[in-house]
């Protein structure tokens, strides 16, 4: 009948959908895929596309084939030098050989697992053979590509590529970096010191030269004006001496009569008078003493 | 969810508590209560969800109306019009299936087409069409649009440490960058590659996270190769171009199609407070130095001029003396030479004359006291005492 020829139709179609959704299968250019029968690999994909496998008897794995991170928490190293670092460092891994991948670690997180012990191992071995100065500035980037071909060989056993390693970051440890923060403060305050010292240098430098310079100005004046005084006190004597040198004996009595009437000019001076004085000589004989 | 609030919309009016009916709206029930009565016209509306007994609900509803529509007519005609409309819906179906193909592409966007997951082809701005689900796939992806990654991520406050970096002198300095970065536009590609963009898009897990960590990376290792005042100082420009080159290399190097526009060093300070005041004293002692210096000038310029001064005012005063000197001489010397013409000519006269004038002239004003010399009966008494007290009065 024509009701169960449709039924059939529709039993046929759902089966054939059935067995290909059960036989087809999508890779995306972000995995590759391993084909397993009863869990054993029998072939991978590594090419993304619409793939075929026997339906009921094998199932598919995916395994990401991105360029993926394994972030590490930061590791304190000691260095050849004994100094202890903080090291954060990052890689960036590619499984690149799916089955090999899942037969030794199966899923994405033991692998993570596997890489990070050997990171750790790789990352400490590196960086404890070169003293810190190396790390942070020197050798920084032989020393990640070195980091990088040894984790590289050492995870190629479960299929793992090494892309790049980086060292994010490479810091002291707490203390120590308390111990730089007072050796920097020491450092500016050692230079703020020595500015302020140049300066009281230069300044005083200058003050001195300033005062010195005055005293000179002041001294070359003196100088000059004693030899004008002097001069002048030559001149003086020698104009005296020319006017006196006529009656030396008349100049003693005319200035000696100067000098009287300078000395005893204020009136608050008493004098004792003989009568014989000169000056009395006619206060009591109107002929004179003599 | 639209579909909900409609039926919880039309079921509100008997209970009336509308608004608050959104948390038992959960379950997809809706003609249960309120609405069982317009069934057919309520859940004709949102068929589209597509959940099993929603489908039967709108097969029943279109029976019933087309029962309605066509009452007396028996079991014959039906399974007619039931391949009419099953053929209308199939063609509609398809047309929808081949609509859903269309996609737009921003203009700063690039779009990704798969086929079963393979990388088909990338497409520009635009409106496209791929072969719809589950053929092809398609995912835009900005590229020209600039995207920026900050280092430490988030910024950093003073005090916290993401900032923290080793310079090459092995001093530590607070740093803050901010790189712009884009997916390149490039649409070709090498052969044996897929385009930039599905590179970023296909190859590369969390791609964002990549930059940050590269960014971080190549900050520090900038930062440890210089010292610390170059970073601070005159160096900046280098540190963000050499941070950019490494950058760029490192994303070269694993190939993800990322192009880093530029890097702007945002911060470069000392590491905590403390520091920080220590490095603005040595920016204050600088400018105490100047001032010292500035200061001794002042006195400099003061004190010279004022020396000069007084050197001028010594030497005036040693000329004026001198000048004074001199012209006091001359005129004594002449005054003498005067009267020294008088008394040449009556040397005895004038001589006593003058003495006479002269100690008139002194002794007007004094006191005077007159003793015979050995004089009798008189008792040379002198109060020196009370003579010497007189003279202040």
């Amino acid at each position: 009948m024509r009701g169960n020829a449709l039924a059939a139709a529709g039993v046929l179609i759902a089966a054939s959908f059935f067995i290909i959704a059960n036989s087809a299968f999508i890779v995306s250019e972000s995995n590759s895929a391993i084909v397993l029968q009863f869990g054993a690999p029998v072939s991978e994909h590594r090419e993304a596309g619409l793939k075929f496998k026997v339906p009921f008897v094998q199932n598919v794995v995916m395994i990401d084939k991105r360029n993926r991170e394994l972030d590490q928490d930061a590791l304190e190293i000691i260095a050849a030098n004994q100094e202890r670092l903080l090291v954060d460092a990052f890689a960036r891994y590619r499984i690149i050989n799916p089955q090999l991948f899942f037969q030794t670690v199966r899923t994405i997180d033991g692998g993570e697992l596997r890489l990070r012990t050997q990171m750790n191992q790789t990352v400490r071995r590196v960086l404890g053979e070169v003293p810190v100065d190396d790390i942070v500035s020197g050798r920084r980037n032989a020393l990640m590509v070195r980091i990088r071909e040894l984790l590289g060989a050492s995870v190629r056993e479960i299929g793992i590529e090494i892309i790049d390693v980086k060292i994010r970051r490479a810091d002291l440890p707490a203390q120590n970096s308390q111990a730089v923060f007072q050796r920097m403060i020491a450092e500016r305050n050692q230079l703020a010191q020595q500015f302020r010292a140049q300066g009281n240098e230069e300044a005083q430098k200058l003050r001195a030269q300033a005062d010195r310079e005055a005293t000179e100005i002041r001294a070359t004046a003196t100088e000059e004006s004693e030899k004008l005084r002097g001069a002048a006190d030559a001149e003086r004597n020698a104009v005296f001496a020319a006017a006196y040198g006529k009656d030396p004996e008349f100049f003693a009595f005319y200035r000696s009569l100067i000098a009287y009437e300078e000395a005893l000019r204020k009136g608050d001076s008493t004098i004792l008078l003989s009568p014989e004085s000169e000056f009395l000589r006619y206060l009591n004989n109107v002929k004179g003493r003599r | 969810m639209p579909w909900q609030d409609n039926s919880g919309k039309g079921g509100s009016q008997g209970p009336g508590r509308g608004p608050t009916r959104g948390p038992w709206g959960g379950p997809p029930k809706p003609p249960g209560g309120g609405g069982g009565g317009q069934g057919p016209g309520g859940s004709g509306k949102g068929p589209g969800k597509g959940s099993p007994p929603d489908l039967d609900e709108l097969l029943n509803a279109s029976r019933q109306r087309l029962k309605r529509a066509f009452p007396r007519d028996g079991a014959p005609r039906p399974p007619q019009i039931n391949r009419q409309t099953a053929l209308l819906l199939v063609a509609g179906v398809g047309v929808l299936w081949g609509l859903s193909g269309i996609f737009q592409v921003g203009a700063s966007d690039r779009g990704v087409i798969t086929t079963f997951g393979k990388y088909d082809r990338v497409v520009g701005p635009g409106l496209h069409w791929h072969i719809p689900y589950p053929f092809q796939a398609a995912v835009a992806e900005k590229v020209t649009e600039l995207r920026e990654t900050l280092v430490p991520a988030g910024g950093s406050q003073r005090g916290s440490s993401a900032g923290l970096m080793l310079t090459g002198d092995k001093n530590i300095v607070d740093v803050v960058i901010r790189a712009q970065w884009q997916i390149s536009p490039e649409t070709a590609a090498p052969a044996g590659q897929l385009p930039p963009v599905a590179r970023y898009r296909l190859l590369i897990d969390n791609p964002e996270n990549l930059v940050l960590a590269i960014a971080e990376a190549a900050i520090r290792e900038v930062v440890g190769r210089n010292e610390l005042d170059f970073i601070q100082t005159e160096g900046r420009g280098v540190v963000m171009e050499q941070t950019r080159e490494l950058m760029q290399q490192a994303l070269d190097a694993q190939n993800t199609g990322v192009i880093i526009t530029s890097v702007n060093l945002e911060k470069a300070e000392p590491p905590t407070e403390e520091v920080n005041q220590a490095f603005l004293d040595v920016i204050a002692a600088t400018q105490d130095r100047e001032q010292y210096i500035n200061r001794a000038r002042e006195y400099a310029n003061k004190v010279v001029p004022e020396a000069r001064g007084a050197a001028q005012q010594i030497l005036e005063e040693a000329r004026a003396y001198q000048a004074q000197v001199t012209a006091d001489a001359r005129g004594q010397a002449s005054r003498f030479d005067a009267i020294y013409g008088e008394y040449a000519k009556a040397p005895e006269v004038t001589r006593q004359r003058m003495y006479l004038e002269t100690v008139e002239r002194v002794l007007g004003p004094m006191n005077k006291i007159i003793i015979e010399e050995g004089g009798q009966g008189v008792v040379p008494y002198l109060p020196l005492n009370e003579l010497n007290k007189k003279a202040p009065q």
